[in-house]
């Protein structure tokens, strides 16, 4: 089955990356001729994050296209329907989706199962893939991990979920691009024929 | 001598497998996360895996940042007098960097970050490459030409 080309975005909080993803979004849009979608999967829970989708906000309304907004804090994969192989779709970001997901579920204390760490991967991976399947160009904006040595078995077992699934779309994206204080630094890019090269 | 490094889950270990064709190599895998001693080497291929963590055993016999890392170069000098003895031996050390982010709370740990970060020069400096691994994909931070 035909798939999106996907970009996947990583960078450190101000580091550039939805600003990157966002023009990247846009060319895609222009590109294909189709609509422009923004998928929000953070959660308001304080005005500070208020002001962090204010300030995305903004930014998106500066643009010449118009985003259409779908907050889906979990389960994307119900979006898919939404979308045409006309459409461009920027996803922001994994990182609050997999602790949105995290939490979600029914029985706390179960994230120290594997099965459970297993099941927010397949479910993630699902979803990015169902849109994949529906649109015509995905771009996945998420955090970079910290360098840090880790502490508590819940950031080592949320960080190696949210490692494997970095690792899962560089592999299987288009482009890879890193975004150091606003500068995109691109890892691997598409160079057609179904081909990708890495920088 | 190889110098495998990158921050944690970025897909190292299987990086590694891949490279140096270990699903079909014989060889040795330690990993320094299951135990600290090491066993006699009978294979070329030896791939040690997580040495932030030796480092912080060493720091922890030692003490001192200064005297582990004596004992660590004289590791890696030892290490690559074994790797030259025989042309087709090949030593892959894999550690993950834990030299960036916030500055640990905890004292021991502080000391553990400064002493990983001096280790992994020493082990740069004796590794022929080094090789940056970012969620699967390898970059070269020292190439064999630009040994010393």
């Amino acid at each position: 089955m035909e798939k999106a080309r996907l970009t996947v975005i990583l960078g450190g909080v101000r580091s550039g990356k939805s600003k990157g993803a966002e023009e990247r979004a846009i060319a895609a849009a222009e590109g294909l001729d189709g609509g422009l979608y923004y998928v929000a999967c953070g959660k308001v829970t304080d005005e500070e994050m208020a002001d962090r989708v204010r300030a995305h906000q903004r930014q998106r309304k500066q643009a010449e296209r118009s985003w259409t907004t779908w907050e889906q804090p979990t389960d994307i994969q119900t979006l898919a329907s939404c979308f045409t192989r006309k459409d461009a779709v920027l996803l922001d970001c994994l990182t609050t989706l997999v602790t949105n997901e995290w939490f979600a579920k029914e029985e706390p204390g179960g994230w120290d199962d594997a099965l459970f760490q297993e099941g927010i991967k397949q479910k993630v991976k699902q979803g990015i893939v169902a849109i994949q399947q529906a649109a015509g160009s995905l771009v996945v904006v998420s955090n970079e991990l910290s360098f840090e040595p880790i502490g508590s078995p819940l950031v080592f077992h949320y960080a190696k979920v949210l490692g494997e699934l970095h690792q899962w779309l560089v592999a299987t994206a288009d482009e890879a691009v890193l975004a150091e204080h606003g500068c995109l630094i691109v890892k691997k890019q598409f160079i057609g024929n179904g081909r990708r090269e890495y920088l | 001598m190889q110098l495998v490094t990158g921050g944690a889950f970025n897909g190292k270990k299987q990086w590694v497998i891949k490279e140096y064709g270990l699903r079909e190599r014989p060889h040795e895998w330690h990993s320094f996360y299951e135990s600290g001693t090491l066993k006699e080497w009978s294979h070329d291929t030896v791939v040690l895996e997580g040495i932030e963590r030796h480092v912080r055993r060493l720091l922890e016999e030692k003490e001192s940042p200064e005297a582990a890392r004596t004992v660590w170069q004289r590791q890696l000098a030892e290490w690559a007098d074994w790797e030259r003895r025989v042309q087709a031996r090949r030593l892959i050390l894999i550690g993950t960097d834990i030299t960036k982010g916030v500055v640990p709370v905890n004292a021991f740990d502080r000391m553990w970050r400064d002493t990983a970060g001096w280790c992994f020069q020493d082990a740069a400096r004796q590794a022929e490459e080094v090789i940056q691994i970012w969620y699967g994909l390898p970059e070269r931070l020292k190439n064999k030409e630009e040994k010393e």
